[in-house]
């Protein structure tokens, strides 16, 4: 491998892990380390090998047919089921994008003590200005780097010296001592659709085409998926970690964005504090881009419009008004003043119903020889790709019914 | 490309990506019109793009055929060529395709840098 | 492929049904079981609360997140405190609900003049709110 080659591969897994995190890994996670410890940890690494499969078999398909996945999901599933696809992960994505923008504003204001009203506007904004005037590369890039301040948390985790005789035994399923089996189950569902987000390898493979892969990246598509998502599982665990190491034992249950950070601070000092701040500020600023241009890739590609950052907005300008729309429809939404943390929940669980909707496309089109010629999906892909269905089937159907039997995880 | 064609090769490229002749997105196959259903040789007419093409597509799509305006017919002597996409042989703007980006195209050209 | 209508439908039931039930609340006495989720919530503001105080006298935190986040933690507070003083029990768990909402009234306050306070008020309120956290815990395992 030559040297831009690692190059790139390590520009593009630091991305990878700063963007992994987003709003709704952060409550679960934190959520689920406050009431269960570490007993869940293995949920997350159920949900790193799901996302790892499926975004995957997404840039392969980008990388060989040289087109997006959901560019195909018209034109394989016909045209009732693609819009039924399009509106399940737009209304997901609206949601997400609201929750992401209220943690970005929440970040801001713990950082500055503006009101918090006044800067939902001034993030929505900023990102959008971010969004309009960086080029794709320089996006990722940018948000993802400056994510790593997550990797705060890791140092914490080791620092709040947690029984690591306990963090082992989390990484197999067992007990549920501290809450009941319904509320473990819920964090079960909602650690996993955390985890394995449809917006995210949605664009991911749009990312793909705007990065021109071809078949010379497809190596280059697994490494940074593989390493990025595992090391972004880590910060998932760091979470989780601290917050059963720290606030388990105080019964404090974090209703909060500012309460992780709590949890750096009381750990590292004012410099955790920051770099946890500023961490999940441009994570989760991130992922606000991301799901707003998944949304405009979906749009553009159900109706086969010019797409992409590379086109000038003004000549892809149906495209750049959806993701606009969808920063101004979820600014709408988060002035209504809905606690972002609630709003979190939500849009996770509701990405978990339209998990098999998003996620069953992919599986089709990866295994579809007019479009990927050889390199359809080969069996290891496809065992651990349908048992993953299988799965995400499962909890789509108990997803709602487990968010209200638990009122949302609280007993 | 020959006018006699199988039907069920016509609606395999129903819901495909229309490429215009300089490779650019000018919007997907919505409808197709063919003459001659009832004959030995049936042939595809032209493709019907956008608008009100959606109207044969279930509730969902009248609902949108009636927020757009009239589709856009090509007639199908300007395919160039058949593969998982419809290459057009001319622009999109000389067959009045992507007239949507033209008509938001003045409002987003407002802001500096598009 | 046709499974997808039945897939949407199913979505957008689920989409009603959830937001029905997010709607709803728990009007009403407040049982054994509701006390107990009150007195966990106030366990858990107070130790927040607390922690924070430590840590703010200990330097670890910076001014501004110091007042932001104990403002929130008092907007929570405040509002457990408004819901107990006019909630309703059955006659064996009035003393138990007085208690709380008592703890509620003080957590509240400790947590409104952490926002503002000297070092030495943010030690005197790190105290307090500790000792209420414990009481808090108390309250709630009696209830069990």
């Amino acid at each position: 491998m030559s040297v831009k080659n690692v190059l790139a591969v390590a520009l593009g897994i630091m991305s990878a892990i700063g963007g992994f995190v987003d709003i709704g890994d952060l409550v679960f996670n934190t959520q689920a380390g406050a009431i269960f410890g570490f007993q869940l940890l293995w949920v997350v690494v159920i949900g790193v090998v799901g996302i790892i499969v499926y975004s995957e078999m997404c840039g392969r398909v980008s990388a060989v047919a040289k087109r997006p996945v959901f560019d195909l999901v018209r034109e394989r599933t016909g045209f009732g089921a693609g819009l039924a696809t399009l509106i399940a992960s737009e209304i997901v994505n609206l949601m997400t994008c609201a929750a992401e923008i209220g943690g970005v504003a929440i970040c801001f204001q713990l950082l500055s003590g503006l009101p918090y009203r006044l800067l939902i506007p001034l993030a929505v904004i900023g990102l959008a200005v971010c969004s309009w005037v960086l080029p794709f590369r320089w996006l990722e890039r940018v948000f993802g780097y400056l994510g790593l301040g997550l990797l705060v948390f890791a140092v914490a985790a080791i620092k709040l010296h947690p029984d690591w005789g306990q963090v082992a035994h989390g990484f197999v399923p067992g007990s549920h001592s501290g809450g009941s089996l319904m509320v473990y189950l819920y964090f079960v569902v909602g650690l996993l659709g955390a985890a394995m987000t449809p917006y995210e390898v949605y664009f991911y493979s749009s990312g793909a085409v705007e990065d021109r892969w071809g078949l010379k990246e497809l190596r280059l598509n697994q490494v940074t998926s593989i390493i990025g998502y595992v090391l972004g599982g880590f910060l998932s665990f760091a979470l989780m970690i601290v917050a059963g190491a720290l606030f388990l034992p105080l019964g404090i249950s974090p209703q909060f964005l500012g309460t992780p950070a709590l949890a750096a601070e009381h750990a590292l000092g004012q410099l955790g504090l920051l770099l946890a701040l500023v961490g999940i500020l441009f994570a989760v600023g991130g992922a606000a881009i991301e799901t707003s241009f998944a949304g405009g890739y979906n749009m553009a590609q159900f109706f086969g419009w010019r797409w992409g950052k590379r086109e000038r907005p003004a000549r892809a300008s149906r495209f750049t008004l959806s993701w606009l729309a969808i920063f101004a429809l979820a600014l709408l939404l988060v002035m209504t003043g809905y606690d972002p943390v609630k709003l979190t929940e939500f849009s996770v669980i509701f990405s978990v119903v339209a998990l098999p909707l998003t996620y069953l496309p992919i599986l089709l089109i990866a295994n579809d020889r007019a479009y990927m010629g050889s390199n359809v999906n080969g069996k290891l892909a496809n065992v651990l790709g349908g048992l993953y269905f299988l799965l995400i089937l499962v909890i789509a159907v108990v997803a709602i019914p487990l968010m209200l039997l638990t009122h949302g995880g609280q007993g | 490309m020959n006018k006699v064609i199988d039907v069920d090769i016509a609606l395999s490229i129903l819901d495909h990506q229309l490429v215009d002749g300089d490779g650019q997105n000018c919007g997907k196959v919505d409808d197709l019109e063919i003459a001659g259903l009832d004959t030995d040789s049936p042939e595809i007419v032209e493709i019907i793009v956008g608008g009100n093409a959606w109207r044969s597509r279930g509730l969902l799509g009248r609902l949108a055929a009636r927020l757009s305006g009239d589709a856009v017919h090509v007639p199908w002597p300007e395919v160039d060529s058949v593969t998982s996409v419809v290459t057009l042989k001319r622009p999109a703007a000389e067959l009045r395709l992507n007239r949507g980006d033209e008509r938001w195209a003045a409002l987003v050209g407002k802001v500096p840098g598009s | 492929m046709r499974g997808f209508r039945k897939e949407s439908r199913l979505l957008v039931l689920g989409l009603i049904v959830g937001l029905v039930g997010a709607g709803c609340g728990s009007g009403g006495k407040l049982g054994v079981k509701a006390l107990s989720q009150e007195s966990k919530s106030l366990r858990s503001l107070a130790a927040e609360g607390a922690l924070l105080a430590q840590d703010a006298v200990s330097g670890k935190t910076t001014r501004v997140y110091t007042r932001e986040h104990s403002s929130d933690l008092y907007k929570a507070a405040s509002q457990a405190e408004a819901s107990l003083k006019t909630a309703e029990t059955e006659p064996e768990l009035e003393p138990k609900l007085r208690q709380l909402a008592v703890l509620a009234a003080q957590v509240s306050a400790d947590l409104n003049r952490l926002g503002s306070a000297s070092k030495e008020e943010e030690r005197a309120v790190g105290r307090e709110l500790q000792a209420a956290a414990k009481e808090s815990k108390k309250i709630g395992e009696g209830l069990k």
